[in-house]
């Protein structure tokens, strides 16, 4: 028999290993009250711990989506919320030990993808798989579960701490607490509005799109109007804080969903809470601020409020374009002022009155620029969703 | 090779002590169209290498994302999930001489091989009516669809290699060198006395476990599973699909797309190494070994474990590139605080007595099953210099582990040399028995592996608490670290 050199040297080892052990056998034979290392089982995951979140959630229909850091199949740190924001949003839930329903529904959304693969590359659609068994499915799993399908890019699977995930599908209510008794579904709905719908997940993908397709419309009809609107509100110029004319409807208004607030930089009564709010809509709203939405601050005291004051205070609010503060002749400002219905003589006794607008849809709503932001949120987003 | 075996004369006691005669068991009793059936109803993939497809609700994958046993089951009998419940499809379920109500409220009369294939590939039952969406419409080519239909004629009736309904056989891997003839004896011997005590309670649900060790070469018979305390070189000798429970590798096959039957007791040298890597303090430390894949890849572990926020340096030498007396020079010189060491005998030797001859050596870290150092022979300096890592020690046995072990060494007069892999083999027996007692007298190696799975802190009385799952194939994970504290007081465990 030929014996190989490493062979040999395992060989040796092995009996030294024995040797080694049986002598301290004999020398040590009451050691066992030693205290033994803690068993290093891993934990799955390596995330930000509760105290690191933030205490927020969202609460949409009849979730409230808790703000909880997950992992993706590639085994990335990904916020739920950020993946989800703003988005049109189809969810399933699965565990790759599961072989009856899993593997179909997992085929479902391959082919949903298929069908919306346009909405889904452009980032319009968003296709999200959540284990319920996040002890097990680890990243690497899910990838190759995944990958079974031969899906490609543009579908989201997640794991993570379980405490997080569970928390998670309770927030959505989906919570099952024996994996096997979970029922197929399909969460379908649109991020920001009440629109959810809990589908069969195993049904056809086509009647499943079906469930999804109205809720990618652009949610302002195109091609509108505008006659009437820019006859009424006119093009009357405005300056803003960086020095530029705008036009009111024509810059500010048209196409936009807007909030408008009077204020004047000597008032120290409402205005630095109704604008202190401005900054959080801005905050709140983040990228659509500039692109879908226009925060108007205008000035009732322009005689006092120079375009170079402003800007000094603009810049103080952390105002970033999308967020217009304006000033200008009195005369125009008036004349602002009137067409959006809230003039006021003297500063003093402007309103605290927020106007929300949608100039697609045509939907204006009053709010009070004094109550709790939340509040205001929900009325703009009212707003903001509102289909016409 | 064969004829100086002394395995023989243990192989024929072992036979004779349990008398079971397994002349119904052959590998396979499927004939060729029903085996390529099997490949297909499990796997979904055809042995032709023809495409078959799965339709599901307008959806179209291959059928090896949804192949028959992921929903009804291996056994053919049904995995309800979710409210879905597919149904018992063994032949006689579909076959039912009376045209009552089904388990899923339809009325229909006995399937034929016609039948089938319609089911199969439109979804109808024979009175036509559909099926639940949930059961796919499958496109494949004839030949396939006859094995698939041959075969489910079969399924469910098959033999399981291994068992029959008064016995089960576990065969064991036994180590291939011939040095180790007197280990490989303790080891068997010990798992059968194990076996002979669980037989004389009355065995398995009514089954006594029969043993047949193996050395060289494959088993006569194909066993159930196998149990082993090493599982390094042994690996072709693992018929595909039997489920293995095994003591330890130097480099346990983790990779569970490439293994999912074996299940190994104690973390592998790398893991070992490592840990050794985490003991590192700072200041500098050398790696020396002999440069061949092995070393290469526990010096790779070593380092991972190492935190780099306080050393300052990691040096690594060649064995081939100085003689130890020079080496022990260069570290004297460059001031090296640590070593981790893995050369050959000789060389470690040499080393250590060179590095000996001065007051304060470098702290020394040794992998303590695979060295080949005799640290007792070494100058007394190195007392308390030298930390070495272990898959397993003496202080995870309980008492009434040790009480059992030695029960069994005295009632069946075997020797206790080899501690070591005694206990790892005794464990790997009670590992073993303990899953087969979960899954209960409907047997198949399928649900065998998915007990070891579900298998958490299980106390052998001889190693640190098993645990596995569905990505877990180390049954313990805790390296020992032990000190030497010179020849009088030998190895002691760290804190
Ligand atoms: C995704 C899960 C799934 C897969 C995969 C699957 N089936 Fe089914 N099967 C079902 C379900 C659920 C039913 C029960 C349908 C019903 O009750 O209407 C069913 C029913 C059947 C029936 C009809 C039995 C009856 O009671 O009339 C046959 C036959 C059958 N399956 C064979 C197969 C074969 C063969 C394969 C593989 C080629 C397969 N199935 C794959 C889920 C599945």
């Amino acid at each position: 028999m030929q014996i190989s050199k490493t062979t040999t040297t395992i060989l040796a080892c092995l009996l030294l290993f024995q040797m080694a052990m049986a002598q301290h056998d004999h020398q040590h034979n009451t050691d066992q009250n030693h205290k033994t290392a803690a068993c290093c089982a891993k934990t799955p995951a390596d995330m930000p711990t509760c105290a690191d979140l933030p205490k927020t959630s969202v609460k949409m229909a009849d979730m409230q989506i808790p703000d909880v850091y997950l992992l993706d199949q590639q085994g990335e740190t990904v916020r739920f919320y950020d993946l989800i924001k703003g988005k049109v949003v189809a969810m399933n839930f699965i565990f790759t030990t599961c072989t009856t329903i899993c593997p179909p529904m997992g085929a479902n959304l391959t082919q949903l993808k298929s069908i919306m693969a346009e909405e889904v590359q452009q980032g319009d659609l968003v296709l999200l798989s959540i284990s319920i068994d996040p002890v097990t499915d680890t990243p690497q799993r899910l990838l190759a579960w995944s990958e079974k399908f031969e899906a490609g890019p543009g579908w989201t699977l997640l794991t993570g701490d379980k405490s997080r995930v569970d928390e998670l599908l309770k927030g959505l209510n989906v919570y099952a607490p024996l994996r096997e008794e979970h029922a197929p579904i399909m969460l379908i709905g649109k991020e920001g509005t009440d629109k959810w719908i809990r589908a069969n997940g195993l049904a056809p993908a086509e009647q499943l799109a079906t469930h999804i397709r109205p809720l990618l419309l652009p949610s302002k009809p195109v091609n509108v109007d505008y006659t009437a609107e820019e006859n009424y509100f006119t093009n009357v110029k405005l300056v803003n804080q960086y020095g530029e004319e705008m036009s009111l409807f024509e810059d500010l208004l048209k196409d936009k969903v807007v909030v408008i607030n009077p204020y004047f930089l000597s008032c120290t009564g409402s205005c630095p809470i109704m604008n202190g709010m401005m900054k959080d809509l801005q905050h709140y709203f983040g990228d659509k601020v500039g692109k879908d939405i226009h925060l108007i601050s205008i000035s009732v005291d322009p005689e006092h409020d120079s375009p170079e004051k402003v800007k000094a205070y603009a810049e103080s609010m952390g105002a970033k374009r999308g967020w217009y503060l304006l000033t200008g002749s009195r005369e125009n400002i008036d004349q602002a002022l009137w067409k959006l219905g809230n003039q006021s003589p003297r500063p003093e006794d402007h309103k605290n009155i927020l106007m929300v607008g949608n100039l697609p849809t045509r939907l204006w709503k009053k709010a009070n620029g004094l109550a709790p932001i939340t509040e205001i949120v929900k009325i703009v987003e009212s707003v903001l969703y509102d289909e016409g | 090779m064969k004829d100086n075996l002394p395995l023989g004369i243990l192989r024929k006691t072992i036979l004779c002590l349990v008398a079971v005669s397994f002349a119904t068991i052959s590998w396979s009793q499927l004939g060729a169209s029903e085996e390529r059936g099997q490949d297909i109803f499990r796997k979904g993939t055809s042995p032709s290498g023809q495409k078959i497809v799965a339709l599901m609700s307008g959806a179209e994958v291959p059928a090896s994302v949804l192949p028959c046993s992921s929903c009804h089951g291996l056994d053919g009998k049904g995995r309800p999930e979710g409210g879905v419940s597919p149904s018992n499809i063994t032949w006689n379920a579909l076959t039912k001489g009376y045209n009552g109500k089904r388990s899923n409220g339809r009325t229909h009369n006995a399937y034929t091989s016609t039948t089938l294939k319609r089911a199969i590939s439109m979804g109808l039952d024979p009175a036509g009516n559909t099926l639940n969406s949930t059961m796919p419409h499958y496109q494949m080519s004839q030949q396939d669809m006859q094995d698939l239909v041959d075969y489910l004629k079969v399924l469910g009736q098959e033999s399981v290699p291994g068992l029959t309904d008064s016995t089960l056989l576990i065969g064991t891997l036994l180590r291939p060198e011939p040095q180790l003839d007197e280990m490989n004896q303790v080891v068997s011997e010990i798992i059968h006395a194990y076996f002979t005590e669980i037989n004389q309670q009355g065995g398995i649900f009514n089954r006594q476990l029969a043993f047949e060790p193996t050395q060289n070469e494959p088993l006569k018979q194909p066993a159930f599973a196998l149990v082993s305390s090493w599982l390094d070189q042994q690996q072709d000798l693992i018929p595909p699909g039997t489920p293995v429970v095994g003591g330890m590798a130097q480099f346990p096959e983790t990779d569970l797309a490439k293994n999912r039957q074996l299940f190994y007791l104690l973390p592998g040298l790398d893991q070992q190494a490592e840990t050794l890597g985490r003991q590192v303090k700072g200041g500098k430390i050398a790696l020396i070994y002999e440069s061949d894949t092995l070393r290469g890849e526990l010096i790779e572990a070593f380092k991972k474990g190492v935190r780099t926020a306080n050393v300052k340096e990691i040096i690594e030498f060649k064995t081939t590139d100085y003689p130890p007396e020079d080496l022990a020079g260069i570290l004297r010189k460059q001031q090296i605080n640590q070593v981790f060491l893995l050369g050959n005998a000789a060389f470690e030797k040499d080393l250590c007595d060179q590095l000996g001859i001065h007051d304060s050596p470098p702290e020394l870290f040794l992998l303590g099953s695979f060295t080949t150092l005799n640290i007792y022979e070494l100058p007394a300096v190195w007392q308390g210099k030298i930390i070495l890592a272990y898959p397993q020690w003496m202080s995870s046995a309980s008492d009434k582990g040790k009480a059992m072990i030695r029960y069994l060494q005295q009632k069946y007069n075997l020797s206790d040399r080899y501690q070591q892999s005694q206990w790892a083999a005794l464990s790997g027996a009670i590992l073993l028995v303990d899953a087969l007692k979960k899954v209960g007298r409907d047997l198949s190696r399928e649900q065998l592996v998915e007990a070891l799975e579900n298998t958490y802190r299980l106390e052998t009385g001889l190693l640190p608490p098993i645990s596995y799952s569905a990505n877990r194939r180390i049954g313990s994970e805790q390296v020992f670290l032990v000190k030497y504290l010179g020849v009088e007081r030998g190895l002691v465990l760290t804190e």
